[in-house]
C-alpha cells in the first residue's frame, strides 16, 4: 500500500491551490516481487558462538563479503570484514567453530552456512575489526579419518613367516593360473609359491608347515577380515594338507580350507571362505593365513620338489551401512556404493545429517584398502576416480540440526537460464586438444608391459567423423588388471577433456532457476546443477517450465562446478566445466587428490594452479 | 512556533543542550528564532543546516549534517561552561531533536562523535561572551519520528483469521524496522517454539488473509507405485485445521521408499496482490513408530519438483511439525509481470501442488497432513526458536530486535525499563534466536505475518494464539 500522505489543510499562502479536476492518488508502488535488489538490500552475515548459546552477530551485508559453493563440496568459504568498537573484548560468536551463515533477508533463508576458521581479529589505534574466513562443513570430510579397507588383492600384503627354512614363499610370475570363477577380476600373473625342495627333511610328530600371512588387520583399528578368496594348484602327490585359517587379535586360530594337495591338480582348486555358518566362526578375524603342511604319518625326505601356487587372492572385509550397523558382505563383487555407504556410517553418519538421497554407483571396485589411513574426502575422491558422473556436497541444515550431507548424480536437467543480457561469458577452447581414443600402457606384473586400447565418445569428433588418439600412461601405478588398466585409462583421458573444455559467466543480474520457478539473484546460485546459456542455443526440445529436458548440445548447456560471489561488486562467477564438450558424460571437478592424476600433472605442466 | 534544535540524551529523551535559545534565557545558545526564515530550519546564523543527500542510495548509508551556531554565555565562566558541555555531549555518539517552525512533529536525528569547529573572539565587552562555530558530523541516514506501538492477538488456524496482524498508516517516508515484543504465558511455557515471521508491504497487504494462503489437505489421491502398502483416507482430528485432514497409513507389509502423494488444491487468492514469492509449509503429524523415522516429502507443481533436492524430516522431534518445503512463486514457473506499460497491474493464478512422501523404515505406521500455507516471503523474512519454556512467561518477554536482527529475552517491555536476560551457570535459559531479516513495515499499510509451528521439539496446538506486540519508529528521508 502506498503512502497515504496527511492532507496538509488549507494552505495559508493564497493563490497556490490544486487545479480543478486534478485528483491526487497514493503513491502507486510495485507489483510482484521485487527483483534485482542490490545486495546490500539483502544479505546479512550471522555469526553464532560455538554451540549456539550466547549473543549472536547479525550485520547487514559487509561491503567486502565474498562467498562460494563448488560441486563436489557444497558451501565453500567465505570472507568479510566485520567492524567492532574499540576497546570491546572480541565476542564469542566470532570465535573460531562460531556457526556463520549469509541469509537471505527477502526470504529467510540460507545463502551460505559454514563455521568460523580465522576471526581474524585486527586492531589499530582507531578501532577494531574482524577480517572474518570461514569454511563450509565439507572440512567434516577433511577432519573424520581412519584406517579403511574393502577389498585387497594385493600380493605385497602377504608375508612368509618362512617357518620351514628349507622351503621358500615367494611372489613370482606365472601365467598359468586361470581367473576365478567366482571373481568378476582377471587374474593378474603375480601368484605366491610355496616350495619343498627336494630332499627336505618332513617331519610328522610336529608337522612341517609352511605359512604366508596377511598381516595389516592385526595392528589397526581397521576393519575386519570377512572373506578370503584364491585359487590353489599344486603338483600331484599324497601326504600334504593346504589351509587356509584365520585368527583373531589374541590369537586364537579357525582353521577354514583344508585341501588335499592332491585334488589341486591339474586344474586349480578356486575357492572363498567367510565368516559365518560353514566356513570360519571366529568373529573379528584379523590374520588371513595361507598354509602349506606335511601331513604323512611318519617322518620322511621330499622325493622331489613339491610346489604350490596361490594366485587370485583377494580380501574382503566388514562393511557397515549407512546407519552403520554390519552388512552382510561374502564376495568380491565390491561395489562404489557399499564404500560410499561404509563411510557414510562410519565416519559422516554423527557430524552430518545424511538423510538426503544418497547416489548408487554401481562400478565395481577392484582394490580399496588404505591402511595407513584415510580421510572420508580420500574415499569421495578414490571413488570419483572410478565414478565421475556424481558429486558429493555439504548444504546447511533444512529441517534438521546437522548441515546436510548429499552425494548426487549430476542432474540432467539444467537448473540456471542465463538470459542474454545477464552475465558475460568466457568459453574456453580447447578442441584442438580433444581426443576419443586412447592407448594406456600399463604393467600386467613386476616390469612386464601391456597396454590396451579404449575409446569413447566425443560429440564435437563423432559429428566431424573424426578419431584422435592419445596416449595414457599408467605404468607409474604398479601391476593393474585389463579391465582396471582400461577403467583407468577412460577416466584419465575424459577428465583431461573435461578440464581443457570449461568457461566462466560472469553474472550480474537475475537469471531464471527453473528448479524453483522463479528468478533468482546472483547470490542465490549454487553449484551442482547444469545451466543453460541461452545466449547460444536456446532449446526448442520440450521439457516444461519446471524441468527443461533435452541433451546436451555442447555449445550452451554446462554443468555448473563452482559458484564465487561478490557482494561488493554485486556479481556472481560461474564455473562452467563440461557440458558436451566432456567424454561419456562424465564430469571431473579438479579436487585435491592423494595422487596425481594425469590431468593434473598436464595442468601443472601448463603453469594453472589446482584448485584449493 | 518556533523551531526546535535541541541535543537530547537519547530518542525522545531529555534536554541536553538548547541550539535555538530563547532571547532572556538564563543562558545557552544565541537566540536566531527571529531569524529563522518561515517554515525553515535555515539560518541559524549565517548558513542553513544542512543536510547532507544520501551517501549510497541504501539504508546503510550515512549522511552529514552541518549546523551553525553562536554561543552566547552569561559570563564568560558561564561561556566556557557551555562549550565545555557541548564538546562533551557531541564527543561520542549523540541526538539532534529537530522540529521546523510551524510543524507539530518531532524527528530526531542520530548523529555521530564529532569536534565542534569554534572560534572565540577576545573583546573587552563584558556583556557579549560569544563563541562561533559550526559542528558538523556524520549522521545516520534518516531522522526517526516518535514510536509507534500496537499489536494482537495473532491466531494460528488458518480456518480462521490466521498469521496476519495489519499495521496500517505508517508515518515516514521509507521501510523502518519493527521491534518485535512478545509476551504470551501459554505460548513460552512451550518447551520451545518456532515461528516464521515476515512481512507484505506492498498493494494491499490486507487481502493476504489465510484463507486464501492455505489449503486443507485432501484425499483425492492415489499412491505411487505397484504395491507401496499406503492408504489415503481423511481423518479427524482435533488439533488440526477445521478438525480434519488427511491420513496416510502404511500397511504391515510397506517397504521403505515405497511413496504415497496428496494433493492440495490452488488457494483461492486472486488479483493484483498474488505475483510474489511464498514459503510452502506443510503441517505435518507423525504418529507413533512414524516419529522416530525420517519422512520425506517433495512437493510438485505439473509435475516437476519444485525444491532443489527432497526435504527431509529427521527421525524424533515434536510430533507435528509445519515443514519448510522451501520458495515457490505466484505464477509458478512464469514471467511474475508484464514489463510493457500496460493498463492493469497482472494478477497471478496459483498452483495446485502434489505432495509425494514415504519413509524411509519398513512397516506399519500412520502420518497425518493437515494443511499446506504459502507465506510471504519476498520482502522480509526470518524464523524466531526459543529452544525451551521461558522461566517466567508471565513477566518474560521475548524481543526481536529488527535493528540489529538479534533476539533476546527481557524481564519487562522493553518499552519500560526492562533488563536483558543472560545466560546463567545455574537454571536453563532458554536461547532465543532469529535467523532471518526482521519484518520493516513501509509507509502506509502493511500486513505482519507470524505463523507458528515451524519449532523442530514442540508441536504448536492450532488453537492457540499468539499475542504479539510492536513498535516502529517512522524513518524520514526529509529532515522535517
Amino acid at each position: 500500500m502506498a503512502y497515504v500522505p496527511v492532507s496538509p489543510g488549507a494552505t495559508t499562502w493564497p493563490g497556490i491551490y490544486t487545479p480543478p479536476g486534478a485528483d491526487e492518488h497514493d503513491v502507486g508502488d510495485l507489483y510482484g516481487p521485487p527483483l534485482g535488489t542490490p545486495p546490500r538490500e539483502a544479505l546479512l552475515v550471522k555469526f553464532t558462538p560455538p554451540g549456539g548459546r550466547g549473543g549472536s552477530v547479525v550485520r547487514e551485508c559487509p561491503a567486502d563479503l565474498t562467498f562460494d559453493s563448488t560441486a563436489p563440496g557444497g558451501h565453500g568459504s567465505m570472507q568479510c570484514t566485520i567492524d567492532w568498537p574499540d576497546g570491546y573484548p572480541p565476542p564469542e560468536a566470532l570465535a573460531v567453530a562460531a556457526t556463520a551463515q549469509v541469509i537471505d533477508r527477502r526470504h529467510g533463508g540460507t545463502i551460505w552456512y559454514g563455521h568460523v576458521i580465522d576471526p581474524g581479529y585486527t586492531r589499530t589505534g582507531t578501532g577494531a575489526s574482524h577480517q572474518v574466513s570461514a569454511l563450509g562443513y565439507h572440512t567434516v570430510l577433511d577432519t573424520e579419518a581412519r584406517v579403511l579397507a574393502y577389498v585387497d588383492r594385493d600380493l605385497g600384503q602377504w608375508l612368509s613367516i618362512n617357518d620351514y627354512p628349507a622351503g621358500t614363499a615367494q611372489i613370482v610370475d606365472d601365467l598359468s593360473l586361470p581367473q576365478h570363477p567366482g571373481d568378476w577380476v582377471e587374474p593378474t600373473t603375480s601368484v605366491i609359491e610355496m616350495t619343498y625342495p627336494q630332499g627336505a627333511s618332513l617331519d610328522a610328530s610336529t608337522p612341517s608347515h609352511m605359512t604366508v600371512q596377511y598381516l595389516p588387520t592385526k595392528y589397526t583399528d581397521g576393519p575386519d577380515i570377512v572373506m578370503v578368496l584364491a585359487s590353489v594348484q599344486g603338483r600331484s602327490a599324497a601326504n600334504f594338507a593346504v589351509r587356509l585359517r584365520v585368527r583373531n587379535a589374541a590369537n586364537s586360530v579357525n582353521n577354514v580350507y583344508i585341501a588335499d594337495y592332491d585334488d589341486l591338480s591339474p586344474d586349480p582348486d578356486h575357492f572363498y571362505v567367510f565368516e559365518g555358518a560353514g566356513d570360519w566362526t571366529t568373529v573379528n578375524a584379523r590374520v588371513g593365513e595361507l598354509r602349506f603342511e606335511y601331513s604323512g604319518g611318519s617322518d620322511a625326505t621330499a622325493s622331489r620338489d613339491w610346489w604350490l601356487r596361490w594366485a587370485n587372492l583377494a580380501v574382503v572385509f566388514q562393511r557397515v551401512g549407512q546407519d552403520g550397523a554390519n552388512t552382510p558382505s561374502s564376495s568380491t563383487y565390491v561395489y562404489a556404493y557399499d564404500v560410499v555407504n561404509d563411510v557414510i556410517g562410519r565416519l559422516l553418519r554423527q557430524k552430518l545429517d545424511i538423510a538426503e538421497a544418497i547416489a548408487e554407483p554401481d562400478t565395481l571396485i577392484e582394490q580399496a584398502a588404505w591402511w595407513g589411513g584415510v580421510t572420508a574426502r580420500g574415499v569421495f575422491d578414490f571413488i570419483e576416480d572410478q565414478y565421475a558422473n556424481a558429486y558429493w556436497a555439504v548444504w546447511e541444515p533444512r529441517a534438521g540440526v546437522l548441515p546436510r550431507f548429499e552425494y548426487l548424480p549430476w542432474a540432467s536437467h539444467p537448473r540456471y537460464i542465463l538470459p542474454p543480457g545477464a552475465a558475460k561469458i568466457a568459453l574456453a577452447g580447447g578442441g584442438d586438444e580433444l581426443a576419443n581414443r586412447a592407448v594406456v600402457s600399463y604393467q600386467t606384473s613386476r616390469g612386464v608391459p601391456a597396454s590396451v586400447t579404449v575409446s569413447g565418445y566425443v560429440q564435437e569428433l563423432d559429428r566431424a567423423g573424426i578419431v584422435r588418439t592419445v596416449v595414457v600412461d599408467l605404468t607409474g601405478e604398479g601391476a593393474l588388471s585389463k579391465s582396471s588398466a582400461a577403467k583407468k585409462g577412460l577416466a584419465a583421458l575424459s577428465q583431461s577433456n573435461v578440464i581443457r573444455s570449461s568457461g566462466s559467466a560472469t553474472v550480474t543480474a537475475p537469471i531464471y532457476d527453473v528448479k524453483e520457478g522463479r528468478m533468482v539473484e546472483p547470490w542465490e546460485i549454487r553449484a551442482g546443477w547444469p545451466v543453460v546459456l541461452a545466449d547460444g542455443v536456446l532449446r526448442a526440445d520440450g521439457g516444461t517450465a519446471f524441468g527443461l529436458t533435452g541433451a546436451r548440445d555442447g555449445r550452451s548447456t554446462f554443468r555448473l562446478t563452482e559458484v564465487q560471489y561478490s557482494a561488493s561488486s554485486g556479481t556472481a562467477e560461474l564455473t562452467l566445466d563440461g557440458g558436451a564438450r566432456n567424454l561419456f558424460n562424465r564430469v571431473r571437478h579438479p579436487v585435491p587428490r592423494r595422487k596425481k592424476t594425469l590431468a593434473q600433472l598436464a595442468r601443472e605442466k601448463a603453469g594453472s594452479t589446482p584448485r584449493k | 512556533m518556533a523551531a526546535i534544535l535541541q541535543i537530547v540524551d537519547r530518542h525522545a529523551g531529555a534536554l541536553i543542550l538548547e541550539l535555538n535559545g530563547w532571547a532572556g534565557d538564563s543562558a545557552g545558545f544565541v537566540k536566531r528564532g527571529l531569524n529563522l526564515t518561515e517554515g525553515q530550519l535555515a539560518d541559524l546564523n549565517t548558513n542553513p543546516a544542512a543536510w547532507s543527500p544520501l551517501s549510497t542510495p541504501t539504508p546503510l548509508g550515512r549522511r552529514r549534517i552541518t549546523v551553525p551556531f553562536i554561543l552566547v554565555g552569561t559570563s564568560a565562566d558561564d561561556l566556557g561552561v557551555r562549550v565545555a558541555k557541548l564538546m562533551q555531549a557531541t564527543r561520542g555518539s549523540w541526538w539532534l531533536r529537530v522540529r521546523r517552525h510551524g510543524a507539530s512533529q518531532d524527528s530526531w536525528l542520530q548523529c555521530y562523535g564529532c569536534v565542534p569547529q569554534i572560534d572565540s573572539q577576545v573583546t573587552a565587552s563584558t556583556t557579549a561572551h560569544i563563541a562561533q562555530g559550526t559542528i558538523t558530523c556524520e549522521t545516520e541516514p534518516y531522522a526517526v519520528g516518535a514510536r509507534v506501538d500496537g499489536g494482537g492477538t495473532v491466531g494460528q488456524d488458518p480456518a480462521a483469521a490466521a498469521w496476519g496482524l495489519d499495521i496500517n498508516s505508517v508515518p515516514g517516508d521509507t521501510a523502518t524496522p519493527l521491534l518485535l515484543r512478545f509476551n504470551d504465558p501459554s505460548a513460552f511455557s512451550l518447551d520451545g517454539m518456532g515461528a516464521f515471521i515476515s512481512v507484505r508491504r506492498r498493494q494491499t497487504p490486507a487481502n493476504l488473509t489465510s484463507v486464501k494462503l492455505a489449503r486443507q489437505a485432501e484425499a483425492g489421491a492415489n499412491p505411487v507405485g505397484a504395491n507401496p502398502g499406503v492408504t489415503i483416507a481423511p481423518v479427524t482430528a482435533a488439533d488440526f485445521s477445521g478438525a480434519s485432514g488427511v491420513r496416510a497409513t502404511f500397511s504391515p507389509s510397506y517397504t521403505a521408499l515405497a511413496s504415497g502423494q496428496i494433493t492440495f488444491a490452488a488457494p483461492s487468492f486472486t488479483g493484483p496482490d498474488v505475483p510474489g514469492v511464498y514459503r510452502l509449509f506443510v503441517r505435518v503429524r507423525r504418529n507413533p513408530s512414524a516419529i522416530g523415522q525420517v519422512l520425506v516429502l517433495k512437493p510438485f507443481i505439473n509435475g516437476a519438483l519444485i525444491v532443489p533436492e527432497e526435504v527431509v524430516v529427521p527421525a524424533g522431534g515434536a510430533p507435528i511439525r509445519t515443514i519448510d518445503l522451501g520458495l515457490v512463486q505466484w505464477p509458478a514457473a512464469q514471467p511474475a509481470t508484464i514489463a510493457a506499460p500496460v493498463a492493469n497491474p497482472s494478477g497471478a493464478q496459483t498452483s495446485s501442488v502434489l505432495l509425494q512422501f514415504w519413509r524411509k523404515s519398513d512397516g506399519a505406521a500412520s502420518v497425518d497432513f493437515d494443511y499446506m500455507a504459502w507465506l510471504p516471503a519476498d520482502e522480509d523474512a526470518g524464523y524466531l526458536t526459543l529452544d525451551r519454556a521461558l522461566p517466567s512467561p508471565s513477566t518474560q518477554w521475548v524481543v526481536v530486535d529488527g535493528y540489529q536482527h538479534l533476539a533476546m529475552v527481557t524481564t519487562a517491555s522493553p518499552t519500560v525499563a526492562h533488563d536483558i536476560i543472560g545466560q546463567s551457570y545455574v537454571g536453563q535459559l532458554p536461547t532465543a534466536d532469529w535467523t532471518g531479516g526482521v519484518p520493516r513495515v513501509g509507509p502506509g499499510n502493511n500486513r505482519l505475518f507470524v505463523a507458528c509451528g515451524t519449532g523442530r521439539d514442540t508441536t504448536w496446538p492450532s488453537a492457540l494464539n499468539l499475542n504479539v506486540a510492536y513498535s516502529f519508529w517512522p524513518r524520514f528521508t526529509w529532515l522535517r
